[in-house]
């Protein structure tokens, strides 16, 4: 079970990440995460959205470089070793984990993240199996 | 407004500038063939003699005469007068191969005074103004032209020279100073101080003539602005003589070809056709009146177009475009030579598509040359440090391939500035035409 996030290209240039916001907002597109990654010259901004088919049309349309790939997204218990847990079985099935971003859960106060790791199926069936909840694009879109 | 310097010349009717243009080529072509080897051995190898070259309507049938030809025969093979009857030269800057050196008669030195007077008169100035020089002077032509231009005028002359911008504008408030004669990039930066020291209010320039290196209307709007004045093109090489070989008018529409002295011609820069006004080609001159440099069918590598159309100012010479861009599309960075080709070679090479613009400026004297690339499709990742790599790679491409460091910045797509659906390739901020 995964979500699907947009990665988008951005140049270093002054008020690029502010575009893009603008452009997604004027169209009714909800951002539920996000997460930015730089180097030097230029970013990627990550985004999950509440609705990716209609946020990947309109990118599109503006031009943006951008790609959609599968994430896990889960939600914890926002107290103390529930992330310690979920990493904890993740490096036993030795699954090496990419990047991953906290958001505000969509329901319940709860702490939600996105996990990309070099095998996302794997993970999504690893960490099921050992009682993490996650979140499926409907739960995202509501 | 009367507002020429020579009105009999520069309002002539077409069939009188016709007549004059033919009568001084075959004089000139005459002049040639007898004083400089070089156009007599062209000539006869195009099986020409002078008897071939009745009017201007066989000057096609010329040989061109390219800068290639001019260092070959650095420093006087293309003198066509004694050196007792030259009075100057003129060079331009080389920073590769041999210089340029163009010699002067002192009918050479009145003839571009003249064009140059012409000029000022254009713009509204007269013998009551103040025409204050920050063109460099020496071997550059900038200095030299306009200040025997204004000599010519009568007006007031501040032989200023480039720099020293406190000393600038000191003259410029005490003086009175009304011409501003510079290039635009020294203009704007004199604009900037004067509005920075607070003295907008006290200098009583109106008009400006800004050339020798090229600039856009928005940095005219931007002079014009700032400094409250009129701002004028002006053209030339020292090839052909200086600035002044044309100017703008009133109309700031295109500049006025001193036809009376120039022929031009706008050619298919790689079939060598003559093109009809209207289409873009390379700028040819023909020098009709010059005695000891006397160029005929210089290939100058500006690419312009040439409009007959009938000008406001009542002027009745040629006018051309500003240069549109050059008909070699070479770039010397640090002395290395840069073709867009190369680039676009190693883009492809590493199988991304050729969307990319060369910014190439001079920094602390310095060349810098930056490659944007267009960020494609093939080229991104949701990795930042896949991304960097295939940068990196591009990096390692472009220095194999020419020979210095160039930087790369990836940028969004469809960012690189198109011009007429055609992508801008090449922006130079040097000054592009500076001796």
């Amino acid at each position: 079970m995964t979500v699907k996030q947009i990665s988008v290209f951005l140049e270093n240039s002054y008020g690029k990440l502010a575009d893009i916001v603008d452009v997604l907002s004027g169209e009714g597109i909800n951002l539920r995460a996000m997460s930015l990654a730089e180097s030097q010259d230029f970013g990627i901004v990550r985004i999950i959205v509440d609705d990716y088919e209609k946020t990947s049309k309109i990118l599109a349309e503006k031009s943006y470089v951008f790609s959609v790939k599968d994430v896990v997204a889960i939600t914890i218990d926002d107290k103390p070793g529930s992330l310690a847990k979920v990493l904890r079985v993740l490096n036993d099935a030795q699954i090496n984990m990419e990047y991953m971003y906290a958001f505000t859960a969509p329901a319940n106060g709860a702490a939600s993240l996105i996990l990309k790791t070099a095998d996302t199926e794997s993970t999504a069936d690893v960490l099921s199996k050992n009682g993490v909840c996650l979140l499926t694009q409907k739960d995202l879109s509501e | 407004m009367a507002n020429y310097f020579q009105p009999e010349i520069e309002t002539a009717s077409r069939e009188q500038i016709q007549q004059w243009q033919d009568e001084r080529l075959v004089k000139q072509v005459k002049n040639v063939w007898d004083n400089v080897p070089f156009y007599r051995k062209r000539m006869e190898e195009a099986g020409l003699t002078p008897e071939d070259i009745k009017s201007t309507a066989d000057l096609h049938k010329l040989p061109f005469v390219t800068k290639d030809d001019l260092r070959d025969n650095y420093p006087d093979g293309f003198r066509a007068r004694p050196l007792a009857d030259c009075v100057r030269i003129q060079s331009t800057s080389g920073t590769t191969g041999k210089r340029v050196i163009a010699y002067y008669t002192q009918h050479d030195i009145d003839l571009w005074d003249e064009c140059c007077a012409r000029a000022l008169v254009a713009v509204g100035a007269t013998n009551e103004d103040v025409v204050h020089v920050s063109y460099g002077y020496g071997l550059f032509t900038g200095g030299p032209g306009l200040n025997g231009g204004s000599h010519k005028l009568g007006s007031l002359t501040l032989p200023m020279s480039s720099g020293n911008t406190d000393r600038q504008i000191q003259f410029m408030t005490d003086l009175g100073s009304t011409v501003l004669c510079c290039t635009p990039s020294y203009a704007a930066y004199l604009a900037e101080s004067i509005n920075e020291r607070g003295l907008r209010d006290q200098i009583k320039l109106k008009a400006g003539i800004f050339g020798a290196e090229a600039w856009t209307e928005e940095m005219r709007r931007d002079i014009e602005n700032n400094l409250g004045i009129k701002a004028y093109d002006i053209y030339g090489l020292t090839e052909i003589s200086g600035p002044g070989v044309s100017f703008e008018c009133s109309e700031q529409t295109g500049m006025h070809i001193n036809e009376d002295h120039f022929i031009a011609e706008v050619i298919n820069p790689k079939t060598g056709e003559v093109l009809p006004d209207g289409e873009k080609g390379e700028l040819v001159f023909t020098c009709i009146t010059k005695e000891a440099f006397p160029l005929l069918r210089y290939r100058t590598r500006d690419i312009c177009i040439l409009s007959h159309k009938k000008c406001s100012c009542g002027r009745t010479h040629v006018k051309m475009t500003k240069p549109l861009g050059r008909s070699d599309d070479m770039l010397i960075v640090k002395g290395v030579n840069v073709f867009p080709s190369q680039i676009e070679a190693v883009l492809l090479n590493q199988g991304y598509p050729a969307n990319y613009q060369i910014i190439v400026d001079r920094v602390n004297n310095s060349d810098t040359i930056e490659v944007m690339v267009e960020m494609t499709p093939e080229m991104f990742s949701d990795n930042v440090g896949d991304i960097s790599n295939r940068e990196k790679e591009i990096v390692a491409g472009l220095k194999a391939m020419l020979g210095i460091a160039v930087k790369v910045k990836l940028v969004d797509p469809k960012t690189i500035q198109r011009s007429e659906g055609k992508a801008v390739r090449i922006i130079d901020k040097r000054n592009l035409y500076q001796g």
